[in-house]
């Protein structure tokens, strides 16, 4: 995948987490710097990542994948 | 058409609704779904172990749809389910428990300290309960469900019959991370049916009728003379026996379509496959004329008002027509995907309830038998004979704990006759049952033709030399029968002992004229918009000699279910 091809991706995640939180979110968010994206919103966001993109995440990547680009990373892993 | 009648809000609803119930939804479909129309806010208290909050965020599209948005309060986690209430009552309180933890250390006597805990809770709010367990085996929740018939205002949901309909309950990845284990198909199933299905149940009226149309409703095709050029397809027949199914629940069942008469008695006597038969619906409105009005002649002879109605029609036309001129009125739009639309109906709000009682049977036949009491009624010179032929009986249970649930809802639902509409609920109705100095009594009604089951409730209290009436009301379904007066001086002769003064309380409501009346004969006294109404007893002459069998019963009635 290239350039452009994560460009896209890491928009289209940052609209899913935008979506789910109810608030506008960039390629550049992350739990760190969005407050309303707590714990329990974590894992709402989890849902509809992994449904959206058909995967299941081990317990261990659902607790380190923090930002809209580790989830783009973990979807380019397949 | 009604000048409060929005096009857009309504075919927004319609597109809502289709997003709603397609075939699967996800979260994020769920999440960007915000209803348009106003919602009421629901004030919940939950008492948890474990997250809700990825519930209730996934049961706000659901919620809205019913018109319901849910506000809950912070929340802290308690094993101990210490019960700590503060503040003021909310709408409503939810044990949301996860039971695998306790049921380790407590086995067998998990159900004697679930059942400590609510009633704990029980005595320290007024607000209804909703019981969400989590873990339970089936036979422990149905236990609790039998257990907690005698609390009022407290309901166990069916949480095993629920987790019964996904593949997978539990996702063990999640215990850690949410301090939840419930999958996300079981979340989602859960958020659905909290919204759509108990929580309705507990906060609103429940829907009384339904009334369908038949072309290109319940059945595909377009009926022509011959009868037969319709087709029953798979889809159309589930649909159909969803519709037996809820009348059975006690839910009545009305046609309303513009064909001609004669067709239908023609294509319902050649179609032995149709799962439903014209005598399951209690009124018929076959014509051309608009479909509002026909609407409201059915409901006139359902006794009930429209906005107890939900309609169904493939029409988005007619379903305007019927928006604009009955407001209140619940619509589904039968669109061209028959599975959607039973999947709508399954969970349309309101429709849902917590068991079928023997007065929800009972309901469907009583009606039936109205035509046949009209014509004994036609052919009698006088009211005794009428009576005569009638045969009816009073059975008036004092005080009874097991009518509770019931008491309330004639309560909460009578509309025309309910003199001072105070809505109580089932806890105030236990104070009425319990408190020395208080009384309920249930009224039970029945004649040669059928059982019209727990039709009036009277509530009230003795204040030294006079009793005092807060609340008498009847079914509309029992009116008609000239027995109004007699059910209450029976009452109030059970109850009063040897008073001779009652004060009826009243207020004027939109639809309570009829008991208002009565009210106003039976003392000859012109009525305020509010107030109290003094009457001498007893309240008829001539009882005595009315051909009515009187039955005072203790505080049981054991076949109640």
């Amino acid at each position: 995948m290239g350039m452009k091809d994560r460009s896209i991706l890491e928009l289209e995640i940052a609209k899913l987490v935008s979506d789910i939180l109810g608030e506008t979110v960039g390629i550049e968010g992350a739990r760190d710097t969005v407050p309303s994206w707590d714990s329990l919103r974590h894992v709402e966001v989890i849902f509809s990542f992994e449904e959206a993109y058909g995967l299941r995440l081990t317990e261990s990547e659902m607790a380190s994948l923090r930002s809209v680009k580790d989830l783009a990373e973990r979807t380019m892993k397949g | 058409m009604a000048n409060d009648f929005n096009p857009g809000l309504f075919l927004e609803r319609i597109s809502y609704a289709n997003s709603l119930f397609k075939e699967s939804i996800t979260r994020r479909e769920l999440a960007i779904l915000k209803p348009t129309w106003g919602c009421r806010d629901v004030k919940v208290r939950f008492h948890r172990n474990h997250s809700f909050e990825h519930v209730v965020a996934a049961s706000a599209a659901w919620a809205g749809y019913a018109r319901m948005s849910i506000k809950f309060q912070e929340a802290p986690y308690d094993d101990a389910l210490s019960m700590n209430v503060s503040g003021e009552d909310p709408d409503l309180e939810v044990i949301w428990y996860d039971v695998e933890a306790i049921q380790a250390r407590l086995g067998h006597e998990i159900l004697e300290w679930l059942k400590g805990r609510i009633n704990a809770l029980r005595a320290s709010t007024a607000a209804p309960i909703l019981v969400v367990l989590v873990g339970l085996g089936i036979e422990q929740e149905r236990e609790l469900t039998e257990a907690s018939k005698s609390l009022p205002g407290v309901r166990i949901a069916p949480v095993c019959d629920m987790l019964g309909s996904v593949r997978t309950s539990f996702d063990s990845r999640l215990a850690k991370i949410s301090g939840a284990r419930l999958s996300e198909e079981a979340n989602l199933a859960l958020a659905k049916h909290m919204a759509c299905r108990w929580l309705p149940a507990i906060l609103t009226p429940r829907i009384k009728a339904i009334v369908v149309d038949l072309d290109q409703t319940i059945y595909s095709g377009v009926l022509g003379e011959d009868g037969v050029s319709v087709t029953l397809t798979p889809a159309h027949a589930s649909l159909q026996a969803l519709l037996l199914k809820l009348k059975e629940s006690g839910i009545f069942l009305a046609v309303v379509s513009k064909n001609e008469p004669a067709d239908v008695d023609m294509l319902f006597a050649k179609r032995p496959d149709f799962p439903l038969r014209l005598e399951d619906f209690s009124a018929n409105e076959i014509g051309w004329g608009s479909k509002s009005e026909s609407i409201s002649k059915a409901c006139q002879k359902l006794r009930i008002d429209p906005s107890a109605v939900l309609f169904i029609d493939d029409n988005p036309g007619e379903l305007a027509e019927v928006s604009g001129h009955l407001p209140g009125i619940e619509l589904i739009h039968a669109g061209a995907d028959v599975c959607r639309t039973a999947r709508e109906l399954e969970f349309y709000p309101g429709l849902w309830s917590w068991g079928v009682s023997s007065d929800d049977i009972l309901r469907v036949a009583d009606l039936g038998a109205e035509a046949a009491r009209k014509r004994i009624r036609d052919r009698s010179s006088d009211q005794v004979e009428y009576l005569r032929e009638l045969a009816p009986e009073v059975d008036l249970w004092m005080n009874p704990e097991s009518l509770v649930s019931r008491l309330a809802e004639l309560s909460q639902k009578t509309n025309q006759f309910n003199l001072s509409l105070r809505r109580l609920d089932e806890l105030k109705v236990n104070e009425y049952v319990k408190d020395a100095g208080r009384f309920a009594v249930g009224i039970g009604l029945r004649d040669s033709l059928t059982d019209s089951g727990i039709i009036a409730a009277m509530f009230g209290r003795i204040d030294d030399d006079k009793v005092i009436v807060d609340e008498w009301v009847i079914s509309c379904r029992a009116l008609g029968r000239g027995l109004e007066g007699l059910m209450a001086s029976s009452a109030l002769d059970a109850a009063a002992g040897s008073r001779k003064t009652a004060l009826f309380s009243y207020r004027l409501g939109p639809r309570n004229n009829p008991a208002r009346e009565w009210l106003a004969k039976v003392s000859g006294c012109s009525m305020e918009a509010e107030g109290g109404l003094r009457i001498n007893l007893p309240l008829l002459s001539g009882i005595a000699n009315m051909p009515v069998r009187i039955n005072i019963h203790g505080n049981e009635r054991p076949e109640h279910s």
